[in-house]
Protein backbone atom coordinates (compact mmCIF):
# COMPACT_ATOMS: atom_id res chain seq x y z
CA UNK A 1 0.00 0.00 0.00
CA UNK A 2 2.75 2.41 0.98
CA UNK A 3 4.60 2.09 -2.32
CA UNK A 4 1.75 3.71 -4.20
CA UNK A 5 2.39 7.23 -5.50
CA UNK A 6 1.44 10.01 -3.15
CA UNK A 7 -1.18 11.40 -5.50
CA UNK A 8 -2.94 8.06 -5.73
CA UNK A 9 -2.93 7.66 -1.96
CA UNK A 10 -4.18 11.18 -1.44
CA UNK A 11 -7.03 10.64 -3.89
CA UNK A 12 -7.89 7.41 -2.11
CA UNK A 13 -7.94 9.30 1.19
CA UNK A 14 -10.15 11.98 -0.36
CA UNK A 15 -12.47 9.24 -1.62
CA UNK A 16 -12.69 7.75 1.86
CA UNK A 17 -12.99 10.98 3.84
CA UNK A 18 -15.58 12.59 1.58
CA UNK A 19 -17.79 9.48 1.64
CA UNK A 20 -18.20 9.55 5.42
CA UNK A 21 -21.24 10.90 7.23
CA UNK A 22 -23.28 11.45 4.12
CA UNK A 23 -26.74 12.75 4.98
CA UNK A 24 -29.47 10.44 3.71
CA UNK A 25 -31.53 11.39 0.70
CA UNK A 26 -34.64 12.38 2.65
CA UNK A 27 -32.65 14.78 4.83
CA UNK A 28 -30.97 16.25 1.77
CA UNK A 29 -34.27 16.74 -0.03
CA UNK A 30 -35.81 18.34 3.03
CA UNK A 31 -32.89 20.75 3.39
CA UNK A 32 -32.93 21.54 -0.32
CA UNK A 33 -36.64 22.32 -0.24
CA UNK A 34 -36.16 24.64 2.72
CA UNK A 35 -33.58 26.71 0.88
CA UNK A 36 -34.56 30.10 -0.34
CA UNK A 37 -34.30 29.86 -4.11
CA UNK A 38 -31.16 31.67 -5.14
CA UNK A 39 -32.72 33.01 -8.32
CA UNK A 40 -32.17 36.74 -7.99
CA UNK A 41 -34.02 39.26 -10.15
CA UNK A 42 -35.68 38.18 -13.38
CA UNK A 43 -32.94 39.58 -15.59
CA UNK A 44 -30.42 37.38 -13.79
CA UNK A 45 -32.51 34.37 -14.66
CA UNK A 46 -32.54 35.36 -18.32
CA UNK A 47 -28.81 35.96 -18.18
CA UNK A 48 -28.28 32.51 -16.67
CA UNK A 49 -30.36 30.90 -19.39
CA UNK A 50 -28.39 32.71 -22.10
CA UNK A 51 -25.09 31.72 -20.50
CA UNK A 52 -26.25 28.09 -20.30
CA UNK A 53 -27.25 28.21 -23.96
CA UNK A 54 -23.92 29.73 -24.96
CA UNK A 55 -22.08 27.12 -22.94
CA UNK A 56 -23.95 24.25 -24.53
CA UNK A 57 -23.29 25.71 -27.98
CA UNK A 58 -19.62 26.25 -27.20
CA UNK A 59 -19.13 22.65 -26.12
CA UNK A 60 -20.78 21.28 -29.27
CA UNK A 61 -18.96 22.51 -32.41
CA UNK A 62 -21.44 20.88 -34.79
CA UNK A 63 -24.35 22.65 -33.12
CA UNK A 64 -22.39 25.90 -33.15
CA UNK A 65 -21.82 25.57 -36.92
CA UNK A 66 -25.50 24.81 -37.51
CA UNK A 67 -26.58 27.78 -35.39
CA UNK A 68 -24.17 30.06 -37.22
CA UNK A 69 -25.46 28.90 -40.61
CA UNK A 70 -29.04 29.42 -39.47
CA UNK A 71 -28.18 32.91 -38.25
CA UNK A 72 -26.56 33.81 -41.57
CA UNK A 73 -29.61 32.57 -43.48
CA UNK A 74 -31.90 34.45 -41.13
CA UNK A 75 -29.97 37.67 -41.47
CA UNK A 76 -29.74 37.29 -45.24
CA UNK A 77 -33.47 36.75 -45.50
CA UNK A 78 -34.38 39.65 -43.23
CA UNK A 79 -31.96 42.40 -44.20
CA UNK A 80 -33.28 44.09 -47.38
CA UNK A 81 -30.75 44.23 -50.18
CA UNK A 82 -31.81 45.89 -53.39
CA UNK A 83 -31.94 43.91 -56.62
CA UNK A 84 -29.57 46.33 -58.24
CA UNK A 85 -27.00 45.91 -55.44
CA UNK A 86 -27.08 42.18 -55.81
CA UNK A 87 -27.17 41.88 -59.60
CA UNK A 88 -25.49 45.13 -60.59
CA UNK A 89 -26.72 47.53 -63.23
CA UNK A 90 -27.31 46.88 -66.89
CA UNK A 91 -25.35 49.43 -68.84
CA UNK A 92 -26.08 50.01 -72.51
CA UNK A 93 -23.65 52.04 -74.52
CA UNK A 94 -24.60 53.41 -77.85
CA UNK A 95 -22.04 55.11 -80.04
CA UNK A 96 -22.96 56.97 -83.10
CA UNK A 97 -20.84 58.69 -85.61
CA UNK A 98 -18.60 58.04 -88.51
CA UNK A 99 -15.37 56.22 -88.49
CA UNK A 100 -15.94 54.23 -85.29
CA UNK A 101 -14.11 50.98 -85.60
CA UNK A 102 -13.01 48.22 -83.30
CA UNK A 103 -10.08 50.21 -82.01
CA UNK A 104 -12.25 53.14 -80.94
CA UNK A 105 -14.85 50.86 -79.34
CA UNK A 106 -12.19 49.11 -77.32
CA UNK A 107 -10.81 52.43 -76.13
CA UNK A 108 -14.25 53.60 -74.96
CA UNK A 109 -15.05 50.30 -73.23
CA UNK B 1 -47.76 24.62 -10.28
CA UNK B 2 -50.36 22.33 -8.80
CA UNK B 3 -49.29 20.92 -5.44
CA UNK B 4 -50.14 17.36 -6.50
CA UNK B 5 -47.90 17.70 -9.54
CA UNK B 6 -45.28 19.17 -7.27
CA UNK B 7 -45.42 16.22 -4.88
CA UNK B 8 -45.44 13.73 -7.75
CA UNK B 9 -42.38 15.35 -9.25
CA UNK B 10 -40.53 15.20 -5.92
CA UNK B 11 -41.51 11.55 -5.57
CA UNK B 12 -40.24 10.80 -9.04
CA UNK B 13 -36.96 12.60 -8.32
CA UNK B 14 -36.47 10.77 -5.02
CA UNK B 15 -37.10 7.42 -6.69
CA UNK B 16 -34.57 8.19 -9.40
CA UNK B 17 -32.01 9.71 -7.05
CA UNK B 18 -32.04 6.96 -4.44
CA UNK B 19 -29.66 4.57 -6.22
CA UNK B 20 -27.09 7.25 -6.98
CA UNK B 21 -27.50 9.53 -3.97
CA UNK B 22 -24.39 8.46 -2.06
CA UNK B 23 -22.12 8.53 -5.08
CA UNK B 24 -23.44 11.85 -6.37
CA UNK B 25 -23.16 13.54 -3.00
CA UNK B 26 -19.64 12.24 -2.45
CA UNK B 27 -18.71 13.46 -5.94
CA UNK B 28 -20.06 16.91 -5.10
CA UNK B 29 -17.85 16.98 -2.01
CA UNK B 30 -14.83 15.88 -4.03
CA UNK B 31 -15.36 18.62 -6.58
CA UNK B 32 -15.48 21.28 -3.90
CA UNK B 33 -13.04 22.65 -1.41
CA UNK B 34 -14.92 21.37 1.61
CA UNK B 35 -17.63 19.02 2.80
CA UNK B 36 -20.03 21.91 3.44
CA UNK B 37 -19.41 23.36 -0.01
CA UNK B 38 -20.01 19.96 -1.54
CA UNK B 39 -23.26 19.44 0.37
CA UNK B 40 -24.39 22.88 -0.73
CA UNK B 41 -23.56 22.08 -4.36
CA UNK B 42 -25.46 18.81 -4.13
CA UNK B 43 -28.57 20.52 -2.74
CA UNK B 44 -28.42 23.10 -5.53
CA UNK B 45 -28.14 20.29 -8.06
CA UNK B 46 -31.15 18.51 -6.58
CA UNK B 47 -33.21 21.70 -6.87
CA UNK B 48 -32.04 22.22 -10.43
CA UNK B 49 -32.82 18.60 -11.30
CA UNK B 50 -36.29 19.08 -9.85
CA UNK B 51 -36.82 22.15 -12.06
CA UNK B 52 -35.73 20.29 -15.20
CA UNK B 53 -37.18 16.89 -14.40
CA UNK B 54 -40.10 17.19 -16.78
CA UNK B 55 -37.58 17.49 -19.62
CA UNK B 56 -36.09 14.08 -18.81
CA UNK B 57 -37.54 11.59 -21.28
CA UNK B 58 -35.36 8.53 -20.84
CA UNK B 59 -35.14 7.61 -17.16
CA UNK B 60 -32.49 4.98 -17.85
CA UNK B 61 -30.13 7.89 -18.53
CA UNK B 62 -30.93 9.63 -15.27
CA UNK B 63 -27.51 9.04 -13.74
CA UNK B 64 -25.55 10.79 -16.47
CA UNK B 65 -28.29 13.43 -16.72
CA UNK B 66 -28.05 14.20 -13.02
CA UNK B 67 -24.26 14.24 -13.04
CA UNK B 68 -24.37 16.64 -15.99
CA UNK B 69 -26.62 18.87 -13.89
CA UNK B 70 -24.20 18.58 -11.00
CA UNK B 71 -21.29 19.60 -13.21
CA UNK B 72 -23.27 22.50 -14.60
CA UNK B 73 -24.03 23.78 -11.09
CA UNK B 74 -20.40 23.25 -10.15
CA UNK B 75 -19.22 25.50 -12.99
CA UNK B 76 -21.81 28.12 -12.14
CA UNK B 77 -20.56 28.19 -8.58
CA UNK B 78 -16.96 28.47 -9.72
CA UNK B 79 -17.87 31.50 -11.85
CA UNK B 80 -19.87 33.07 -9.06
CA UNK B 81 -17.90 35.25 -6.62
CA UNK B 82 -17.81 33.44 -3.29
CA UNK B 83 -18.86 35.19 -0.11
CA UNK B 84 -18.48 32.24 2.21
CA UNK B 85 -15.48 30.36 0.95
CA UNK B 86 -14.30 27.73 3.41
CA UNK B 87 -10.54 27.56 3.83
CA UNK B 88 -9.09 24.21 2.90
CA UNK B 89 -7.36 23.95 6.28
CA UNK B 90 -10.74 23.24 7.85
CA UNK B 91 -12.24 21.41 4.93
CA UNK B 92 -12.40 17.95 6.44
CA UNK B 93 -12.27 18.66 10.14
CA UNK B 94 -15.68 17.25 10.93
CA UNK B 95 -14.55 13.82 11.91
CA UNK B 96 -12.61 13.44 15.11
CA UNK B 97 -12.12 9.73 15.70
CA UNK B 98 -8.44 8.93 15.91
CA UNK B 99 -8.27 5.74 13.84
CA UNK B 100 -9.70 4.98 10.40
CA UNK B 101 -11.58 1.86 9.43
CA UNK B 102 -8.49 0.14 8.02
CA UNK B 103 -6.35 1.01 11.01
CA UNK B 104 -4.73 4.02 9.43
CA UNK B 105 -4.58 7.20 11.39
CA UNK B 106 -7.56 9.42 10.80
CA UNK B 107 -5.30 12.43 11.01
CA UNK B 108 -3.19 11.11 8.16
CA UNK B 109 -6.28 10.41 6.08
CA UNK B 110 -7.58 13.89 6.77
CA UNK B 111 -4.31 15.52 5.85
CA UNK B 112 -4.07 13.49 2.66
CA UNK B 113 -7.65 14.34 1.69
CA UNK B 114 -6.96 17.98 2.42
CA UNK B 115 -3.88 17.88 0.24
CA UNK B 116 -5.75 16.21 -2.61
CA UNK B 117 -8.53 18.79 -2.31
CA UNK B 118 -5.99 21.58 -2.43
CA UNK B 119 -4.24 20.09 -5.46
CA UNK B 120 -7.57 19.61 -7.25
CA UNK B 121 -8.76 23.10 -6.40
CA UNK B 122 -5.91 24.53 -8.46
CA UNK B 123 -7.09 22.82 -11.64
CA UNK B 124 -9.49 24.39 -14.11
CA UNK B 125 -13.02 23.17 -13.30
CA UNK B 126 -13.37 20.94 -16.36
CA UNK B 127 -10.08 19.18 -15.66
CA UNK B 128 -10.99 18.79 -12.00
CA UNK B 129 -14.30 17.25 -12.99
CA UNK B 130 -12.64 14.84 -15.40
CA UNK B 131 -10.10 13.73 -12.79
CA UNK B 132 -12.71 13.32 -10.04
CA UNK B 133 -15.19 11.47 -12.23
CA UNK B 134 -12.66 9.19 -13.91
CA UNK B 135 -9.79 8.73 -11.49
CA UNK B 136 -11.70 8.97 -8.21
CA UNK B 137 -15.22 7.82 -9.05
CA UNK B 138 -14.17 5.28 -11.65
CA UNK B 139 -16.47 6.39 -14.46
CA UNK B 140 -15.35 5.43 -17.95
CA UNK B 141 -14.11 8.04 -20.40
CA UNK B 142 -17.32 7.56 -22.40
CA UNK B 143 -19.46 8.24 -19.34
CA UNK B 144 -17.43 11.32 -18.43
CA UNK B 145 -17.76 12.58 -22.01
CA UNK B 146 -21.53 12.21 -21.81
CA UNK B 147 -21.70 13.98 -18.46
CA UNK B 148 -19.45 16.82 -19.57
CA UNK B 149 -21.12 17.05 -22.97
CA UNK B 150 -17.87 16.83 -24.91
CA UNK B 151 -16.05 14.37 -27.15
CA UNK B 152 -13.93 11.45 -25.95
CA UNK B 153 -10.75 13.15 -27.11
CA UNK B 154 -11.66 16.26 -25.13
CA UNK B 155 -12.03 14.19 -21.97
CA UNK B 156 -8.75 12.40 -22.61
CA UNK B 157 -7.05 15.72 -23.12
CA UNK B 158 -8.52 17.09 -19.89
CA UNK B 159 -7.38 14.01 -18.00
CA UNK B 160 -3.87 14.23 -19.40
CA UNK B 161 -3.52 17.92 -18.66
CA UNK B 162 -5.07 17.63 -15.25
CA UNK B 163 -2.85 14.73 -14.22
CA UNK B 164 0.20 16.57 -15.48
CA UNK B 165 -0.70 19.62 -13.38
CA UNK B 166 -1.29 17.45 -10.34
CA UNK B 167 2.03 15.70 -10.91
CA UNK B 168 3.78 19.06 -11.10
CA UNK B 169 2.02 20.17 -7.93
CA UNK B 170 3.30 17.12 -6.09
CA UNK B 171 6.79 17.42 -7.51
CA UNK B 172 6.89 21.07 -6.49
CA UNK B 173 6.26 19.98 -2.94
CA UNK B 174 8.84 17.21 -3.10
CA UNK B 175 6.30 14.39 -3.12
CA UNK B 176 6.75 11.48 -5.46
CA UNK B 177 6.69 7.96 -4.01
CA UNK B 178 7.41 8.78 -0.43
CA UNK B 179 5.88 6.77 2.34
CA UNK B 180 4.05 8.48 5.17
CA UNK B 181 3.45 12.19 4.73
CA UNK B 182 5.27 14.61 6.92
CA UNK B 183 2.52 16.56 8.71
CA UNK B 184 4.64 19.70 8.81
CA UNK B 185 5.11 19.66 5.06
CA UNK B 186 1.41 19.07 4.52
CA UNK B 187 -0.01 22.08 6.27
CA UNK B 188 -2.28 24.07 4.04
CA UNK B 189 0.01 27.06 3.92
CA UNK B 190 2.88 24.95 2.70
CA UNK B 191 0.75 23.33 0.02
CA UNK B 192 -0.50 26.36 -1.81
CA UNK B 193 -0.59 26.58 -5.57
CA UNK B 194 1.72 29.32 -6.76
CA UNK B 195 0.10 32.56 -7.80
CA UNK B 196 -3.62 33.15 -7.85
CA UNK B 197 -5.60 30.00 -7.28
CA UNK B 198 -8.73 31.53 -8.73
CA UNK B 199 -6.99 32.37 -11.98
CA UNK B 200 -7.27 28.70 -12.95
CA UNK B 201 -10.96 28.64 -12.46
CA UNK B 202 -12.06 30.03 -15.81
CA UNK B 203 -9.67 28.43 -18.22
CA UNK B 204 -10.21 25.05 -19.81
Amino acid sequence: MNDRPELERDLAALRKVSAKELPDLETTIRMARQRVPDLGPWHWKIRREIMALLHSIRTRPAVAAAVLAALVILVASVVPVSYQRVTGHDVALTLTGKGIGTQELRAVA
Amino acid sequence: MDSRDDAARWDRLITLLKPIHAQAMATARRLCRSVDDGDDLYQESVLRAYDKLNGLRDESRFRSWFFATLLSRHRSRVRRPRRDSVPIEGAFDRRTEPVGEDGSSWEEERIRAQRAARALSGLPPVQREAIVLHDVEGFSVEEVAEMQGVTLSAVKSRLTRGREKLRRFYLRHGLRNDTAPNPESLTAGAMAWPGKERSHERST
